[in-house]
């Protein structure tokens, strides 16, 4: 059976060794195997000890996320043979940049997640609303959230900010993305708040339009807009508070 | 969040863990940066030779005459490709930042590197008399 | 970046952070208004003496008593000024952009962006009297 080389980055931290490359030859089961499926081919039949994470292998949960090839990507989301060129390999596969690893492929997603709960990632309704309040499917507000609201918090967008990895105290472009989802949504009552987080000097005026973090998302976001978006939101802001001054 | 260097470094080590880009977007970034450090540097000593003014008319001319020399002017030329890409891609910027052609960046960077490469080549040409007169 | 407390509802909190908007925007400005002046400077400098030069008319493209033709016009003061003023704010304020995303530097950004106003306002003292050699 033609086989596939998958080259994986190890290593622990907690038990102080070094990071390094370790060559795994897998067997091509089955045309449409992704990474994650060699992975675990891998883990059954040759090294128990190989850590990653990964739940529902459909590109729903976004916990499988991972390098491979230097690119991001979700490892169930990724055809193996793809990755390979067609030929035998080696596919590189590393953890996420950016995040502390703990092993082998497995991160620390601590930071990721402290930024997105710094923009108060749950709507906050207005007072009156009854409940349920719909966005009409065909409405223009329901057209520009919709795509933005698709996120599985999978980090690769993190990992792919070449800003967050100079500064980890950069909010990141899934946490902003997020942000700009409820400030567009008219039953969320904290827009203005949420402005006033993002406009921060970690925040916003960090992103220098890379557009990494739209070229890797594995659900399509145009993550880069939505945070032009509110950085124009924060312009008539500001501009508005400027003119009322001088009056 | 314990945040340890130590268990970054294990995939911090080269420049390929560090950035996932080397995308037109990642390269328009990294190639603003570099053009933006390098004209403040050309800034300082561009007033410093201006200052040498004050030493006297005569002083100026000959520190002037030498920066015009064959040498210099295609030196120039460099400075002129480094100005017109930051400003090229600074109008690309401010685009987004108006909400325009987000869609198109990739377009956009290299639009900026061709009137870059066309313009210089243009200044360039009219310069050759400069670079080879006796 | 500081916790934030996040027992109180975001309605009720008062979030008063906002601190980039005015680097990050009078970058675009100042890069808006340098189009225009630097493409100017370039020219008046390198290219309208061309032909002179070329033709022999004139020995160099710049000398002291060119410069100080120029300088003889109203316009070019306060070209040459404004030019001089806003590259230097746009210059430096990228530099502050570049070292706010460098762990040493961001640690110590009052002292940092206070050591840029400095060396930028004293490079425009010092410009300026060297500016002004060609005018008094």
């Amino acid at each position: 059976m033609d086989t596939i080389t998958l080259s994986v980055r190890r290593g622990s931290p907690e038990q102080n060794t070094t990071a390094y490359w370790q060559e795994f030859d897998v067997p091509i089961v089955e045309e449409t195997m992704s990474v994650l499926d060699a992975l675990i081919w891998v883990q059954r039949n040759v090294d128990p000890s190989l850590a990653f994470r990964r739940a529902c292998r459909v590109g729903m949960c976004g916990t499988c996320g991972t390098v491979i090839n230097g690119r991001e990507g979700l490892a169930c989301g990724t055809l193996l043979g793809a990755a390979a060129g067609n030929g035998s390999g080696p596919v590189r596969v590393q953890p996420l940049r950016h995040l502390p690893v703990i092993r082998d492929l497995v991160t620390d997603p601590g930071v990721f997640f402290d930024h997105l709960r710094g923009v108060d990632p749950s709507l906050t309704p207005g007072p009156g609303l009854q409940e349920p309040v719909v966005l009409s499917p065909d409405s223009r507000e329901r057209q520009t959230v919709n795509p933005h609201r698709e996120c599985i918090y999978c980090g690769l967008c993190y990992s792919a900010c070449s800003v967050a990895g100079l500064d980890s105290g950069f909010l990141g472009p899934a946490a902003l993305n997020r942000a700009f989802a409820l400030v567009s949504d008219s039953r969320d009552a904290a827009g203005k708040q949420r402005l006033q987080i993002v406009a921060s000097e970690q925040g916003l005026w960090r992103c220098h339009t890379i557009f990494e973090c739209t070229a890797v998302c594995p659900k399509g976001i145009p993550i880069t807009r939505a945070i032009q978006g509110l950085k124009r939101k924060v312009i008539v802001d500001r501009l508005k508070n400027l003119f009322r001054l001088g009056r | 969040m314990a945040f340890s260097l130590r268990a970054l470094s294990l995939h911090a080590g080269n420049f390929q863990d560090r950035y996932s880009g080397t995308r037109s977007g990642w390269w328009a970034w990294f190639l603003q940066r570099l053009t933006g450090v390098a004209l403040v540097g050309y800034l300082f000593l561009h007033i410093a030779v201006i200052s040498t003014a004050r030493a006297g008319a005569d002083t100026f001319d000959t520190v002037l005459i030498i920066l015009q020399k064959p040498f210099f002017v295609v030196l120039d030329l460099f400075l002129i490709a480094a100005v017109l890409y930051h400003a090229l891609n600074g109008v690309r910027v401010l685009l987004f930042d108006a909400g325009i052609a987000i869609k198109q960046q990739a377009l956009l960077f290299w639009v900026c590197m061709l009137l870059t490469a066309v313009i210089t080549g243009v200044a360039g040409y009219f310069s050759l008399p400069l670079i080879f007169r006796e | 970046m500081k916790p934030r407390d996040m027992s109180a509802p975001l309605m009720s909190r008062q979030e008063k952070i906002i601190t980039g908007f005015w680097p990050w925007f009078l970058q675009r400005v100042s890069g808006f208004l340098l189009i225009f002046l630097v493409g100017v400077h370039i020219w008046m400098t390198h290219f309208s003496g061309l032909g002179d030069v070329v033709r022999g008319h004139q020995e160099e493209l710049v000398l002291f008593e060119i410069v100080k033709q120029r300088l003889a016009q109203g316009l070019f003061i306060f070209i040459d000024f404004s030019l001089l003023a806003l590259v230097l704010y746009h210059g430096l304020n990228g530099m502050r952009n570049i070292l706010l995303e460098w762990g040493p530097a961001a640690r110590h950004a009052a002292g940092m962006t206070a050591g840029l106003w400095l060396l930028g306002v004293g490079t425009f003292i010092y410009g300026a009297w060297a500016l002004l050699a060609f005018i008094l």
